[in-house]
C-alpha cells in the first residue's frame, strides 16, 4: 500500500468510528467500493496518460477536527471576493469568513451536520453518480469531512453571482468535500467557484460537485483552479438536466502540479441545453487532465462543448471528451472541439475526442488541433512595430480569451478575463 | 419520407453474390491447435529450421496471452480448438507447375468471382495471386515480373527460394507478440503473398491477390509480406470473399510493408467476406493486423479499404514513419449492415524528421451496423516538423445503427501539427429532396450521395477496384436506404 493510500485507510478507520451507524455503514460501502476499483494507475484506459505517482508517495494529514478547530484564511486571499460568499478552509466551512446575509429567501443552504438521518440518506442518494465517476469519487464518499446541499426555489433568480471559496491552508493535508446543487423550476443561478491555495507545501484537494436542473432551470458555473504550484486538484462534477434545463460550465485549470476533472452532464429530457468550456495551461512539471462526458440522453438537446490548452515547459495535458448520443435520441445537436498550444519542446498534449452515437437524427462533429502560434500572425504583429515578447503574448491571449467572452455573467466575465491576462504576463517571458 | 424508408428497406435484402461453395477435395489436417499442430504444418510445407523455430516461439507466446477486450466488437469466444488450421485443396498437394495443372474447378471458382486470372488476366494486365483456403494456388505473370528482378510468389515458395529474405524481413514489422491474433497467425500462417521490388524497379504491373474461404471450419492465416526496396514502387491490389455459411470463420491474417528509401507502396484492400445473413447468423470474423515501416528516407505507404463484409472487421492498416520526409496514407471505406460490426482505423506513428500523414476515414452504417473508427496519431519527441490531417466522417442510414470514433492523439513535439475533425450525420432530407425533385429516384438519389460521400477514398483506388468497390457498395447498401 502507498503512503497516501495508507493514510487514506487510517483516516477512514478513524472517522468510522465517530459517526453513527448508518452513514458508517455509507462510508464503509464506499471505502470497500474505493478498494474494489483499485488505485488509479496508466493501466487503466482512463488513467493512461496521467501518473499519480507524485500523488501516492506523499503522506497527507486528514483533519476530521471539528470546523472552530481550523483557523481561517488568510484575508489577502479573500480580498475582492464579494458577497455572497461560502468560504470552506482545506475542506471545513468557515462561518465567520463567509457572507451570507445577501442571499434572497429562495436560496436554502443546509450542511451535512446540520442534516437528519433521512436527509443524509437523500443527500447521499443524490450524490451518488458524481461519486461513481472515478475512484477519487468513492474515496470522497468514504472521507468527505464536509457537504453542502444548495436549493434554488422555482422562480427565483439570483442577479448576483454566488461565490463558492476552497481554499487549501494547510500543507500536507487532504480535503474532501461535496457540494449538492439543486435549481427548481425557471430558477437561474451563477456560482463562482474559486479554488485557491496559501501553501508552498503539497496538499490535495478532492471535492465532488451533483447539480440537478429541474425543467427550465438556468445555471452557470464557473470553476477556476489557481492552488500552489504542488498541489494535487481531483474533482468530478456530475450534472443532471430536466426539459428546457440550460447548463453552462467554465472550468479553468491555471496552476497545480497535477488537475484531474472529471465531468459528465446529462441531458435527460428534451430541450435541454449544455455549454461545456475550460481552458488548461501547464507549464514546469505540471498536469491537467479534463475527462468530460455528455450523454444525450433525450432527443432535441444541444450541447456546445470546447476547451483550449496552453502547453509551456514540460507540461502535459490530457484531453477526453466522450459525447455519447443514446438510442431514440434523434435531433440531437452536439459540437465539440480542443485546441492545443505548444510552446515548448518537452510538452505533450494527449487527446482522444470520442463520438458513441446510437441514433441516426443527428448532428455531431468534433474537431481537434495541436499546434503552434501563427508565425504569419506573429509578423504581423512585429511589422506593426510590436516587441516580440508583447506579440506572443498577444496572440496567446487572443487564444484562451475567447473561452471567457462566453461567461454570460458580467462581472464574472471580466473577473477571469483579467485572470487570465494575469496569468499570461506572469509566464510571458518564460 | 415513408416511401424514402420503403425503398430503402427493398434496396437492403439483396443477398451475397459470392456465396457460391466449390466442392473440391481438401487435404486437411485434424481441428484443434497444439505445438504438433504447428510442427505438422510447418512439416507440410517442408519449411527450414528457423522457421518453426519461429513459429514455435510465436506459439509459446501466444499460449501465454489472452484475446483482447477493449474494442466495441461483440462475439461469443472463439474456441481455438474447434478449427481446422490447414487446408489445401487436394490436386494441388505438389503445387501447379502451370494454370493448366490447376484444377478446373478452382478456375470456375474464380471465374465466378470475377478475378482476372489466366487469358483474362493478360488482357487486364494485372498479376494475381490467388489464396484458395490456406495455400496459394497460382501465380500469373510471374516469369515476366522476374525479368525485371521482382519476386512475386507465395509465401511457402519464397520460403523455399528466397529463405534469406524470408528471415531477413519476416517479423521485424509485425513481431510475434505485437497481439493475440498477431501471435496465432505467427504460429499457424498456411500461406499468403510475398513481394519483393528490387532497387530503382518501378513495378510495371498492379500486383494482386484475391483471397477466398471455401473449406468449413477452417480459419485462413495468411501472411504477407512486400518489401520495397530503395527507389522501388509497387502497387498491391487485394480482394476477399467466402462462401456463405452458419458458423462464423476466423481470419487472422498479418500484413507487413517494408519500404526502404524513396521506396513507395500503395496497398489496396477491397475486402467482401461473407458478412453473415440478416439476422447475422454466420460470417467471417476479420481480425487482421496490418501494419507498414517507412524504414528509409522519403519512403511511402499508402493504404487504400474499402470494408464491405464480414461479421466483424477488426483492423488498423497502420504506418510508422520512420525515415525522414516519409509518408503515411490511409484512405477508408467501411460499411456496415445488417448485423454487421467493424471497428477499423489506423496508426500513424511519427518518429522521423518532417514526416507527414494524411487520414480519411468514411464509415456507412445501416439496419442494425455497429461501426467504430479508432485511431492512433502519434508525434514522438524526435518528429520535428511532422504533419497529420484527419478527417473521419460517419453516415448513418437506419435509426437502429451506430457510429463511433475513437481518435488517440498524442504529440510530444512542438513544431508537430496535428488537425482532426469528425462528423456523424444522416443523408440530408434536403439533399434527397435537391435530387427527387431533379427526377431522381429515391434509391438513385441515396446511392449517388453515399458515392459522393466515398469519392475521396475511392479515387485512391486503382481504375478495376474502384468500379468493383462502387457496386459492391451500391450492392451492400440494398435494402437499408432510408
Amino acid at each position: 500500500m502507498n503512503p497516501f493510500l495508507a493514510q487514506c485507510r487510517a483516516s477512514f478507520e478513524a472517522q468510522a468510528t465517530q459517526e453513527g451507524t448508518v452513514e458508517g455503514s455509507q462510508r464503509q460501502a464506499e471505502w470497500t467500493r474505493f478498494e474494489a476499483l483499485g488505485w488509479p494507475t496508466t493501466r487503466l484506459e482512463d488513467w493512461k496518460y496521467t501518473a499519480l505517482s507524485g500523488l501516492e508517495k506523499l503522506s497527507l494529514h486528514h483533519s476530521i477536527e471539528p470546523r472552530e478547530a481550523v483557523k481561517g484564511a488568510p484575508r489577502a486571499l479573500l480580498e475582492g471576493i464579494p458577497a455572497p460568499r461560502l468560504v470552506f478552509v482545506d475542506g471545513m466551512f468557515q462561518p465567520d469568513q463567509s457572507m451570507i446575509e445577501g442571499l434572497p429567501k429562495g436560496v436554502h443552504l443546509r450542511f451535512w451536520s446540520e442534516l437528519d438521518a433521512r436527509e443524509r440518506e437523500r443527500f447521499t442518494q443524490k450524490m451518488a453518480p458524481a461519486r461513481a465517476l472515478t475512484a477519487f469519487g468513492a474515496l470522497n464518499g468514504a472521507l468527505f469531512t464536509e457537504g453542502i446541499w444548495i436549493t434554488v426555489d422555482a422562480g427565483c433568480a439570483l442577479e448576483t453571482p454566488l461565490h463558492l471559496v476552497k481554499v487549501s491552508l494547510t500543507g500536507q493535508r487532504m480535503s474532501h468535500g461535496a457540494l449538492l446543487l439543486e435549481s427548481e423550476e425557471n430558477s437561474e443561478l451563477t456560482l463562482r467557484e474559486h479554488c485557491l491555495g496559501s501553501t508552498d507545501q503539497p496538499a490535495h484537494s478532492n471535492w465532488v460537485t451533483a447539480i440537478e436542473l429541474a425543467p427550465q432551470a438556468r445555471l452557470t458555473l464557473v470553476k477556476v483552479q489557481q492552488e500552489g504550484l504542488l498541489s494535487y486538484h481531483t474533482a468530478a462534477l456530475h450534472g443532471l438536466q430536466r426539459a428546457g434545463s440550460q447548463l453552462q460550465v467554465f472550468a479553468f485549470a491555471l496552476s497545480g502540479a497535477l488537475g484531474r476533472n472529471d465531468i459528465t452532464l446529462r441531458l435527460i429530457e428534451p430541450h435541454a441545453e449544455c455549454v461545456l468550456k475550460g481552458m488548461y495551461r501547464v507549464a514546469d512539471r505540471a498536469l491537467q487532465d479534463f475527462h468530460t462526458t455528455i450523454e444525450h440522453d433525450s432527443p432535441h438537446c444541444t450541447s456546445d462543448e470546447c476547451f483550449k490548452g496552453v502547453l509551456e515547459g514540460s507540461g502535459k495535458a490530457v484531453f477526453n471528451g466522450r459525447v455519447r448520443v443514446a438510442l431514440d435520441a434523434q435531433k440531437t445537436s452536439s459540437r465539440q472541439s480542443n485546441h492545443n498550444l505548444l510552446l515548448s519542446d518537452k510538452a505533450e498534449v494527449n487527446t482522444k475526442p470520442q463520438l458513441e452515437i446510437f441514433a441516426d437524427d443527428v448532428k455531431c462533429s468534433h474537431g481537434t488541433t495541436v499546434g503552434q502560434l501563427d508565425e504569419e500572425q506573429w509578423f504581423y504583429l512585429r511589422t506593426r512595430g510590436i516587441a516580440a515578447d508583447l506579440a506572443r503574448t498577444l496572440l496567446i491571449q487572443a487564444f484562451t480569451l475567447e473561452i471567457a467572452e462566453a461567461i454570460p455573467h458580467v462581472d464574472v466575465r471580466a473577473e477571469v478575463r483579467r485572470l487570465l491576462g494575469g496569468t499570461v504576463e506572469e509566464n510571458g517571458h518564460v | 419520407m415513408n416511401s424514402i424508408t420503403d425503398t430503402l428497406e427493398g434496396l437492403i435484402s439483396l443477398e451475397y453474390r459470392h456465396g457460391f461453395e466449390t466442392s473440391i477435395e481438401a487435404d486437411e489436417i485434424p481441428k484443434g491447435l497444439s505445438e504438433d499442430t504447428v510442427r505438422l504444418i510447418s512439416a507440410r510445407k517442408n519449411e527450414p529450421e528457423f522457421l518453426l523455430e519461429w513459429r514455435l516461439e510465436a506459439y509459446r507466446r501466444w499460449l501465454k496471452m489472452t484475446p483482447p477486450t477493449w474494442s466495441s466488437v461483440h462475439y461469443p469466444p472463439i474456441d481455438y480448438q474447434d478449427i481446422i488450421y490447414y487446408s489445401a485443396p487436394k490436386s494441388q498437394k505438389d503445387g501447379p507447375k502451370s494454370l493448366d495443372e490447376v484444377d478446373p474447378e478452382l478456375l470456375k471458382t474464380y471465374e465466378k468471382l470475377g478475378i482476372p486470372l489466366h487469358e483474362r488476366a493478360i488482357l487486364a494486365g494485372v498479376a494475381v495471386d490467388a489464396v484458395f483456403d490456406s495455400v496459394s494456388v497460382a501465380t500469373t505473370f510471374k516469369d515476366k515480373l522476374a525479368e525485371v528482378g521482382i519476386i512475386f510468389c507465395s509465401f511457402s515458395e519464397a520460403v523455399q527460394h528466397h529463405p534469406e529474405l524470408v528471415k531477413q524481413y519476416l517479423g521485424t514489422v509485425v513481431p510475434v507478440q505485437d497481439n493475440f491474433y498477431a501471435a496465432l497467425n505467427s504460429a499457424v500462417f498456411s500461406d499468403g503473398s510475398f513481394v519483393y521490388i528490387p532497387p530503382g524497379v518501378r513495378c510495371p504491373m498492379e500486383l494482386s491477390t484475391y483471397f477466398r474461404i471455401n473449406a468449413k471450419n477452417t480459419g485462413q492465416f495468411e501472411r504477407t509480406l512486400i518489401i520495397a526496396d530503395r527507389g522501388a514502387s509497387v502497387s498491391y491490389l487485394e480482394g476477399c470473399t467466402a462462401p456463405m455459411r452458419d458458423e462464423n470463420q476466423l481470419h487472422a491474417a498479418v500484413v507487413e510493408l517494408v519500404a526502404l528509401e524513396d521506396a513507395k507502396i500503395k496497398y489496396s484492400t477491397v475486402q467482401n467476406w461473407y458478412p453473415g445473413d440478416k439476422d447475422g447468423r454466420g460470417g467471417i470474423y476479420n481480425f487482421v493486423t496490418k501494419r507498414g515501416d517507412c524504414r528509409g528516407a522519403r519512403s511511402h505507404i499508402s493504404w487504400t479499404q474499402v470494408e464491405t463484409g464480414s461479421a466483424i472487421t477488426w483492423k488498423y492498416p497502420s504506418v510508422i514513419l520512420r525515415g525522414e520526409e516519409s509518408v503515411g496514407e490511409f484512405y477508408s471505406v467501411a460499411l456496415t449492415n445488417h448485423r454487421q460490426q467493424a471497428d477499423t482505423g489506423t496508426k500513424m506513428i511519427h518518429i522521423g524528421k518532417n514526416t507527414r500523414s494524411t487520414i480519411v476515414s468514411k464509415g456507412i452504417s445501416a439496419g442494425f451496423g455497429q461501426q467504430a473508427y479508432r485511431g492512433l496519431v502519434r508525434m514522438a519527441r524526435s518528429a520535428t516538423g511532422a504533419r497529420n490531417h484527419t478527417q473521419c466522417d460517419s453516415l448513418l442510414l437506419g435509426d437502429r445503427c451506430q457510429a463511433h470514433t475513437f481518435p488517440y492523439i498524442e504529440v510530444k513535439n512542438n513544431t508537430a501539427t496535428v488537425e482532426h475533425e469528425a462528423s456523424t450525420s444522416r443523408i440530408g432530407e434536403d439533399q434527397l429532396f435537391f435530387c427527387r425533385q431533379r427526377g431522381l429516384s429515391a434509391e438513385d438519389a441515396v446511392s449517388m450521395i453515399v458515392n459522393g460521400f466515398c469519392k475521396e477514398v475511392f479515387k485512391e483506388l486503382p481504375m478495376e477496384f474502384a468500379v468493383e468497390a462502387q457496386k459492391l457498395l451500391g450492392v451492400s447498401l440494398e435494402g437499408s436506404v432510408g
